[in-house]
């Protein structure tokens, strides 16, 4: 290299230090001039990435000082990869929130090796949505109710994705709870291929959360007669008409193994879509974050943007997912044990 | 008549003539020109720039909403073709197949005739595709549903099949990547029971295997493969990228005319694309790549694809926008998106308070809206095009431009369009490996597409394999559609072959009579040494499928054997195919060179020290910006890394350097952090000096 390349190279470098250097200038209020980066596990479009950039729009004008929301999509591993960069390598400075599905939590319970984190430890700052799981038959069948399902001699097809996700675990988790004799076609690539092959009567039917049931299957529940999707089964209160009077699954499994085994699984559903902290992340701005939080899930421009976009909002506060996360933490060992199945533990042959 | 009505309607709406077309005329031109760089730009995809432009849609009427996002998704697949026609780097994923025989046009000078065929058979394609839209209306619930999980996954095989077959005379090459291509796309958790595969965790490490859970990203691969040979290339042969300038016939109004000239193909290819788009479920990758396919099948002189036909550009080119109408047939009738485009505006539906299904179908509700849709893509396809022609001759002179100041942009937006898919420097490294593994395939002769094919279709035939054999047993292969896609799997394989022996008896014919000139024939002894590299490449081959029969015996664990079936299904004939290509590589001894072989553009003679030399140093550039963005980040890279490669590696004027340097940092920071808010990350350094 030439001396006078080489000075120009440090002039580059040195004059592109100071200009990053003087944008972090100290101000009177933490987060002023800052930007506050939301790390979401899934890729852009997914309900990840839908919620939380629906979120992250408005959050800036309720934290002190205003600062900038960016987005930043780090897919892996189904959102693992982000839950173990917010514990193990992101700065616990409040300017990193991390967006990754809490199901992980229980596969960390159950014994999954590559989640490196202790999930009491995150700073929980809130969740939108609680999940409704739901199951439901096509018109076809000539089945209606639960009662009906159950009584069905032959075995349903239920429609399903991959392992770890609702459409797999759910209908697995109530043959072994509910007694429910469903077979699960996995293989499908999202919900929308399930919602074709159950109209082809490729399948009977399948199971996941009515909050996104509702709105995509919304032209098949108002069908009639052989091509209606009917749900018959769910968890969680909801008041739309074709689900309002449906037995709730807690109320239908017997047994006191059988519910603690689905409440283990079901409280990873009671906060959907959460943020969160870094550990060690000052509890002054945890604090910080979750009244922001709070005030965005009442905002009325969000809500309307969240009422347009069919995002349903059921607000679920830092302190209600640090209980959930408790709960899912210390699982009996029996339920662990029935749901040993969710977790894939190597066995060499 | 209603339907007349909202047809008629559905143009009005969108033309600046009334309050309403006035808004939906002037959102839709925004929504082009932000596809019209999106489209170019190789670094941004048209998905994610949809997820970028949804939150701004909540205050606008249906009409509007829709002449914004879908006039900014159907322009992406047009531009997209002129960066793959000028650099080889794909603009869109979706533009991939038009590199394959629109840049060794670019090559030969005629840069202005392959974009004006693309931009040509585009237009044809997309106003195809939105009058298949427009028909597919009223019968759209058969259309949609008669194809079940044991067709698509025939569709599959029959599409990798063809494109395989294409290799011509080495069929065991084509077919060996093909199945290269179905392993990488068992890379990650397998679609059924979420078991890792090939996650190379003891070599990469748990974060390297992490990162592979989520499989091989097709754009980092695309990317990679066709992008990182053209820029070797361009470095050692220096000049710039068009070797011969070749005047008029070069010129656009030359690929416009050859449209018409092959207005049959440009048609076919078009109703490919439109059927393919309208299956949900396939994505946006097939249609190219077998419309690809049917261009070369259908054409009496196979030998010249690859080196520039210009049906090689018409065929993807018109398919590759005509599936957009396409694929949002089963969106709007069933709320069932096709592709990840599909999917987002799916989400616009929902935004908009529609209810996809039949009330799009209903003239009392959004009849008139749907048929906007079909409008809104042929309007916008017609102004870009138009656009295009006016600046067309322009834009392909930039082939003429000297290589070396265009190498470090294509370095950089190479490196961004890997970065680019999941934010990741994971992907960055893909596109570095598979750029690799493209120069190589080049270089000893190895056909691209079908590695690209089988990576799209992987997962598809997998899962719908294991969906059709699990409802219907063994009794899905006698299905109707099974039966009729195997036919049409034999006469793709039968009828290349018939073909090659009427040519042969022609040959023979010729020979015998005396009157015609014979081809002079000569054979040619391959030196040793090629062979000695053919043979270790193939050997490469091998050694993969190998690996993977290696990992399905002792790699999985015992509850795992579903997850190691279809490995097992692929890696044995992977084994023999790759086998029976080393076999051919060991043992041919000859080649046969006929003296009308289409003549490829005019290599200059590069001296071999002097080639080897700037090999080396253009290898080490590459790795160079590699590190550069690893290490201090995109920014300070398109200043620091752009400089260093003008003024040091290219011994540029002074003057020249600095002003390309700007010109990148300008397009770097000004486009892609100060207005798309694309979050780079931060390099190694201000991470360790804490300035992160």
């Amino acid at each position: 290299m030439k001396k006078g390349t080489l000075y120009l190279f440090s002039l580059a470098v040195v004059f592109a230090f100071l200009a990053s250097a003087s944008s972090s200038a100290l101000g009177a209020e933490f987060y002023k001039n800052k930007t506050i980066r939301f790390v979401v596990g899934y890729s852009p479009g997914g309900g990840y990435d839908t919620y939380t950039r629906a979120v992250a729009r408005h959050m800036g004008k309720y934290i002190p000082g205003n600062p900038t929301p960016i987005v930043q999509n780090m897919t892996g591993g189904g959102s693992l990869i982000a839950a173990n960069y917010i514990y193990n390598r992101a700065k616990p400075d409040g300017l990193t929130v991390g967006n990754w599905n809490g199901g992980l939590i229980l596969q960390k319970t159950l014994g999954e090796k590559k989640a490196r984190f202790e999930g009491d430890k995150f700073g929980w700052v809130g969740a939108p949505v609680k999940g409704l799981p739901a199951c439901a038959i096509m018109g076809f069948t000539g089945l209606k109710t639960l009662e009906d399902v159950m009584k069905y001699g032959k075995r349903l097809k239920m429609g399903a994705t991959r392992a770890g996700s609702t459409t797999d675990d759910l209908p697995k988790i109530l043959n072994k709870t509910l007694g429910t004799n469903f077979d699960v076609i996995s293989g499908y690539r999202g919900t929308a291929t399930i919602r074709i092959a159950m109209q082809k009567g490729e399948i009977d039917g399948a199971c996941w959360g009515w909050e996104s049931m509702g709105v995509t299957a919304r032209a098949m529940l108002d069908a009639k007669g052989d091509e209606k999707l009917i749900p018959f089964l769910i968890q969680g209160k909801d008041n739309s008409p074709e689900v309002r009077n449906l037995p709730q699954v807690t109320n239908v499994i017997k047994g006191k193994d059988n519910l603690s085994t689905f409440n283990a699984w079901m409280a990873t559903y009671q906060f959907q879509r959460p943020i969160s902290l870094p550990p060690g992340t000052p509890k002054s701005r945890l604090n910080i974050l979750r009244k922001a939080y709070a005030a965005v899930m009442k905002d009325p421009q969000f809500l309307a943007e969240a009422k347009k976009s069919k995002l349903i909002i059921n607000y679920v506060s830092g302190p209600e997912i640090e209980k959930y996360v408790h709960q899912i933490m210390n699982t009996p060992a029996k339920a662990k044990e029935a749901l040993s199945f969710l977790v894939r533990k190597k066995k060499k042959k | 008549m209603e339907y007349l009505d909202s047809f008629y309607s559905g143009l009005i709406n969108i033309l600046p003539f009334s309050t309403q077309g006035q808004s939906s005329f002037l959102f839709m031109l925004l929504g082009i020109s932000i596809g019209f760089v999106v489209g170019l730009l190789p670094g941004l995809g048209g998905a994610t720039t949809l997820a970028l432009m949804l939150p701004f849609i909540y205050k606008m009427d249906p009409t509007t909403a829709f002449a914004f996002l879908l006039g900014s998704n159907a322009v992406t697949a047009t531009t997209g073709d002129i960066t793959s026609v000028l650099f080889g780097v794909p603009g869109e994923g979706i533009t991939a197949a038009t590199i394959v025989d629109g840049h060794p046009m670019a090559k030969k000078g005629e840069a202005g005739r392959a974009l004006g065929a693309a931009l040509m058979s585009s237009l044809v394609g997309a106003v195809f595709g939105a009058f298949a839209l427009a028909l597919a209306i009223p019968l759209v619930k058969p259309l949609v549903l008669s194809i079940g999980a044991a067709e698509f996954f025939m569709l599959a095989i029959v599409g990798i099949t063809f494109v395989a077959s294409l290799s011509g005379r080495n069929i065991f090459k084509g077919l060996t990547a093909g199945a290269l291509g179905l392993v990488l796309a068992m890379v990650g958790l397998d679609p059924i029971e979420s078991v890792p595969r090939f996650t190379l965790e003891p070599i990469l490490g748990e974060g390297g295997g992490l990162f592979l859970w989520d499989g091989v990203a097709l754009v980092a691969v695309t990317v990679g493969l066709f992008a990182i040979p053209e820029i070797v290339d361009l470095a050692v042969q220096e000049g710039a990228i068009a070797k011969q300038n070749v005047g008029k016939l070069g010129g656009v109004w030359q690929g416009v005319k050859d449209t018409f000239i092959h207005w049959k193909l440009v048609l076919r290819c078009s109703a490919i694309g439109a059927y393919i788009g309208l299956l949900p479920g396939l994505g946006g990758g097939p249609a190219q790549w077998i419309a690809y396919a049917h261009a070369v099948q259908s054409s009496p002189d196979k030998e010249r694809f690859g080196k520039g036909a210009i049906e090689g550009v018409l065929g993807p080119g018109a398919a590759n926008n005509s599936k957009e109408g396409g694929s949002l047939v089963p969106t709007i009738a069933f709320g069932v998106p096709g592709s990840v485009s599909m999917a987002i505006l799916l989400g616009a539906f929902i935004i908009q308070g529609i209810v996809p299904g039949p009330d799009l179908l209903d003239p009392d509700k959004y009849l008139t809206l749907t048929f906007s849709f079909v409008w809104i893509i042929v309007v916008s396809n017609i102004i870009t095009v138009a656009v295009c022609f006016l600046f067309l001759n322009q834009i392909a002179k930039i082939t003429f431009v000297k290589g070396t100041y265009l190498i470090p942009f294509l370095l950089l937006l190479v490196y961004l369009g890997g970065f680019a898919v999941k934010n990741s420097f994971g992907d960055m490294a893909m596109v570095l490996l598979f750029g690799t593994l493209g120069w190589f395939m080049v270089r000893f002769d190895w056909q691209r597409p079908p590695l690209l094919i089988g990576l799209v279709l992987g997962n598809i035939a997998e899962s719908n394999l294991f969906i059709a054999s699990k409802i219907y047993g063994l009794s899905w292969l006698i299905r109707p559609g099974v039966i009729l896609l195997f036919l049409l799997l034999l006469s793709g394989i039968l009828y290349p072959l018939y073909q090659n022996y009427r040519e042969k008896q022609k040959k023979i014919a010729a020979r015998l009579d005396a009157t015609q000139k014979p081809r002079s024939e000569t054979t040619e002894e391959i030196p040793k040494r090629t062979r000695l590299y053919n043979s270790l490449f193939a050997l490469f081959f091998v050694l993969i499928f190998a690996y993977v029969l290696r990992e399905v015996f002792f790699g999985f664990g015992e509850d795992e054997d579903r997850a190691a079936l279809f490995p097992l299904i692929i890696g044995i004939p992977g084994l023999i195919l790759a086998l029976s290509a080393f076999g051919k590589e060991v043992f041919t001894t000859t080649k046969v060179v006929t003296d009308d072989e289409v003549p490829s553009w005019e290599e200059p003679d590069v001296e071999p020290d002097v080639a080897r030399q700037r090999m080396i140093s253009i290898i080490m550039w590459t790795l160079g910006f590699f590190f550069s963005i690893w290490f201090v980040g995109f920014i300070y890279s398109s200043v620091i890394a752009t400089f260093l490669y003008l003024k040091v590696g290219g011994r540029e004027p002074w003057l020249m350097s600095i002003f390309l340097t700007i010109v990148a940092w300008l397009f770097f920071y000004g486009l892609f952090d100060y207005m798309l808010h694309l979050p780079f990350p931060d390099g190694q350094l201000q991470i360790w000096l804490g300035w992160a």
